[in-house]
C-alpha cells in the first residue's frame, strides 16, 4: 500500500479501486473491437449497445428541472421528451379506458331494465341472440350519448393529439439510430418527394405545350394524355377567343 | 329464462356460431370487380378506366356524353362494381350509359406531398379530357362519390363549361351540420401535427375512427349476424366481399388530407364561399349545369344534411334532388340501390342529353 493509499478514506479507496476494475474490465479481450472482428457482429454489438443505452436513459426518472448537459445532451433530450410523451399517452387513455368501461356499465344497467321490462310484459327471450341484440342496443344508445358530449371530444381528441406526439418522438429517436448506420431517414425521403412533386407537376405543365406525337403501341397512355391535354388547350382558346 | 336452460340456449348459440365460423372458412378470398373495362389514360397512380357493356338485347343505344365516376380517394372504386347483381355501374350500362372510371390507386409515400389542386385540377381535368376525347364527345357528364363528390363540385365550379351534368352521391358539402360526428370529433385534433408526423394518413386510421362511430354494431353485432345466420354460400361471398371492400383503404396523401380537413372540414369554405384552390376562386354559385344530388336518409357517414346543403349554394336552376331510403353503404349494394338509383340517374340525364345524343348502339364504334 502506497502513502497516499494510506491517508486515503475507506470510501474514496473504494471508489478508486471500483474504477480500477472498471477499466480493466473494459480492456478485457472482446471489449474494445479490433479490426478483424466479424463486421455484422461489430455492428449488431453497437446496434444492442446504442439500444441499451438510450432504454436506461428512457427508464430513468428524469427530474424536469435537470437540463440535460455533455456529449449526448441532444439524445437525451429526445429520450427525456419520449418519455414524458408515453407517460401522457398513457395518462389519457387510462382516462378514455375509465370512460368506456362506464359506457358498458351503464349499457348493462339499460339491459337490465329492457329485460325487467320485457319479463313484466309477458314477452320472455326465446333465444340468447334475442338478448344479445338487446345489449348491442343498449350499448350503442349509451355510446352515442357520450361520444356526442362535449368531454368526451375533448378527451378523445387530447388522446389523439397525444398519440401522434409519443409517435413524433418515437420517430425522431429511431430516426437518429438510423443516421448512426446511415440509413435512410424519413426526412431525407421526405425532401426526395417533395422534389417528385414538384417535377411531377413541372412534367405535367410541359406535357400540355408538347406537339402532339404518333400514337405508338407502347405510348398509347401517352398519346391519350396529349390528345387530352391538346383538346383542353384547344377548348381553353375557343373561351378565350370568344 | 332459469340457470339450466340459460346455460343450454348459450350451449346452442354458441355451437351455432361455430358452425357458421366452419362455413365461413369454406369460402375463399372474395372477388371483387364484375364488369369488363379497358385503360384509357393514366397518369402518375391514376388510371381512367371505360367499362364494356355486355353485348345483348340490353346494349342499346347510348347517351353520347360519356359519364365519369369520380370516386372518393378514402376507399376503393370497385364498389360501383362489386359484383353481377350488385353493380350500380352495370345498371348504367343496361341504361345506356357510357361509364368512366377514375381510379385514384393506393397512394404511397412518395404521393404525400399531393395537394387538393392535384386532384381537382390536375387529374381530374385530364380524365375528364380524356373520356371526352374517347367518347369524342365536347364534355362530360360528371358522377362524384361521397369526397368525391365534394372534388367534383370543386372542378365543375373551377370548369362548368366542361361539365354537361353533374350528380353527386352521398356529398359532403356544409361539414359543420350538429348531427356530423366525425366533424365534432376531429375538432380538438391537431391535423397539421398528424401529418407532419405520419405523412399520408393510413387507411386503417381512418377505418378506426369509422368503426368507433357505432362499435357495438360493427365491431361485434355484424360478425355474431353473419355466424348466426343463413349458412348459404352466396349470403357467405357477399358479405366477405364487403368485408373486403371496407377493409381495403388505401392511405390517403399527406397534404391531401391538410388541406382537405382544413378547408372543407374544419373552415367549411364551400359553404362559406371562401375556398381558394392554386390562386383559383371556387365558388359553389358557379356550378350552373344542371345538378342530381342524391343522398342516403340514414347515412351515418355524410348526414343528409351535410348533403341537401347543396340545394342553397349552387348557381343552377335546374336541381334535383333524391333522397334514398338507406344507409352510405346501402345506397350502392343493396337490393333496392339496384332497382332504384341506376334508373333515377340513366333517366335524369338521358333528359338532359342534347338532341341526337343518343348513339349507335355499342359495338357500331370501333
Amino acid at each position: 500500500m502506497t502513502e497516499a493509499q494510506e491517508k486515503s478514506p475507506d470510501w474514496a479507496q473504494a471508489w478508486i479501486d471500483e474504477q480500477r476494475e472498471r477499466l480493466e474490465n473494459s480492456l478485457r479481450e472482446g471489449s474494445v473491437p479490433s479490426g478483424d472482428r466479424d463486421l455484422g457482429a461489430l455492428f449488431s454489438r453497437l446496434g444492442a449497445d446504442w439500444l441499451s443505452s438510450y432504454e436506461l436513459l428512457a427508464r430513468a426518472s428524469f427530474p424536469k428541472s435537470t437540463v440535460p448537459l455533455g456529449w449526448a445532451r441532444e439524445q437525451e433530450r429526445e429520450w427525456r421528451d419520449l418519455a414524458s410523451a408515453q407517460a401522457e399517452y398513457r395518462r389519457l387513455e387510462a382516462q378514455i379506458v375509465a370512460k368506456l368501461l362506464a359506457v358498458h356499465a351503464r349499457a348493462l344497467d339499460r339491459l337490465q331494465q329492457a329485460v325487467r321490462e320485457r319479463t313484466e310484459q309477458g314477452r320472455p327471450f326465446e333465444e340468447f341472440r334475442e338478448l344479445y341484440d338487446l345489449w348491442i342496443e343498449c350499448g350503442e344508445e349509451i355510446y352515442a350519448e357520450v361520444a356526442r358530449s362535449e368531454e368526451y371530444c375533448r378527451l378523445q381528441a387530447a388522446l389523439g393529439n397525444a398519440s401522434i406526439e409519443l409517435r413524433a418522438r418515437q420517430q425522431k429517436v429511431l430516426e437518429r439510430g438510423l443516421k448512426y448506420f446511415d440509413l435512410p431517414t424519413r426526412s431525407e425521403l421526405n425532401s426526395v418527394h417533395r422534389e417528385l412533386r414538384a417535377l411531377r407537376e413541372r412534367l405535367a405543365e410541359l406535357e400540355v405545350r408538347l406537339p402532339r406525337q404518333a400514337p405508338s403501341a407502347n405510348n398509347t397512355t401517352r398519346a391519350t394524355r396529349a390528345r387530352a391535354s391538346q383538346q383542353a388547350s384547344k377548348r381553353t382558346s375557343k373561351r378565350a377567343s370568344k | 329464462m332459469t340457470s339450466q336452460p340459460f346455460q343450454d340456449a348459450m350451449r346452442d348459440w354458441l355451437l351455432r356460431l361455430e358452425e357458421g365460423a366452419r362455413a365461413l372458412s369454406q369460402v375463399g378470398e372474395p372477388v371483387v370487380g364484375c364488369t369488363s373495362k379497358e385503360e384509357i389514360y393514366r397518369e402518375d397512380k391514376v388510371v381512367l378506366y371505360r367499362y364494356l357493356a355486355t353485348p345483348g338485347p340490353d346494349s342499346r343505344a347510348r347517351m353520347r356524353t360519356p359519364l365519369v365516376i369520380c370516386y372518393a380517394l378514402v376507399n376503393r372504386p370497385y364498389m360501383m362494381d362489386l359484383q353481377p347483381d350488385r353493380s350500380l355501374i352495370r345498371g348504367l350500362l343496361a341504361r345506356g350509359v357510357d361509364v368512366y372510371l377514375i381510379d385514384w390507386g393506393y397512394p404511397d409515400g412518395a404521393d404525400r406531398y399531393l395537394e387538393v389542386k392535384d386532384y381537382v385540377l390536375r387529374y381530374l381535368p385530364h380524365c375528364a379530357d380524356a373520356a371526352a376525347a374517347h367518347a369524342r364527345s365536347t364534355a362530360v357528364n360528371l358522377l362524384g362519390v361521397c369526397q368525391g363528390g365534394t372534388l367534383s363540385l370543386c372542378f365543375a365550379a373551377a370548369h362548368p363549361k366542361r361539365v354537361r351534368n353533374l350528380i353527386t352521391m352521398v356529398t359532403p358539402v356544409d361539414f359543420r351540420t350538429p348531427d356530423n360526428l366525425l366533424t365534432k370529433w376531429s375538432d380538438g385534433i391537431d391535423i397539421d401535427a398528424l401529418v407532419d408526423t405520419i405523412g399520408n394518413v393510413p387507411g386503417e386510421m381512418l377505418n378506426a375512427v369509422f368503426l368507433a362511430l357505432m362499435p357495438y354494431r360493427l365491431l361485434s353485432q355484424k360478425y355474431i349476424a353473419i355466424l348466426d345466420g343463413p349458412r348459404d354460400r352466396a349470403a357467405l361471398e357477399n358479405f366477405l366481399r364487403m368485408e373486403k371492400w371496407i377493409f381495403d383503404s388505401p392511405d390517403h396523401p399527406g397534404e391531401m388530407y391538410r388541406q382537405f380537413m382544413r378547408w372543407f372540414v374544419k373552415e367549411n369554405r364551400l359553404v362559406e364561399g371562401d375556398l381558394e384552390i392554386a390562386g383559383r376562386s371556387i365558388r359553389l354559385s358557379d356550378v350552373k349545369m344542371p345538378v342530381l344530388n342524391i343522398y342516403a336518409e340514414r347515412d351515418h357517414l355524410v348526414p343528409p344534411a351535410a348533403s341537401r346543403a347543396l340545394a342553397r349554394l349552387v348557381g343552377t336552376q335546374d336541381y334535383t334532388e333524391y333522397g334514398f331510403p338507406g344507409g352510405h353503404i346501402g345506397i350502392y349494394v343493396s337490393a333496392a340501390a339496384q332497382r332504384e338509383v341506376p334508373g333515377r340517374i340513366a333517366g335524369w340525364l338521358a333528359a338532359r342529353e342534347p338532341r341526337g345524343g343518343r348513339a349507335a348502339p355499342r359495338g357500331a364504334r370501333g
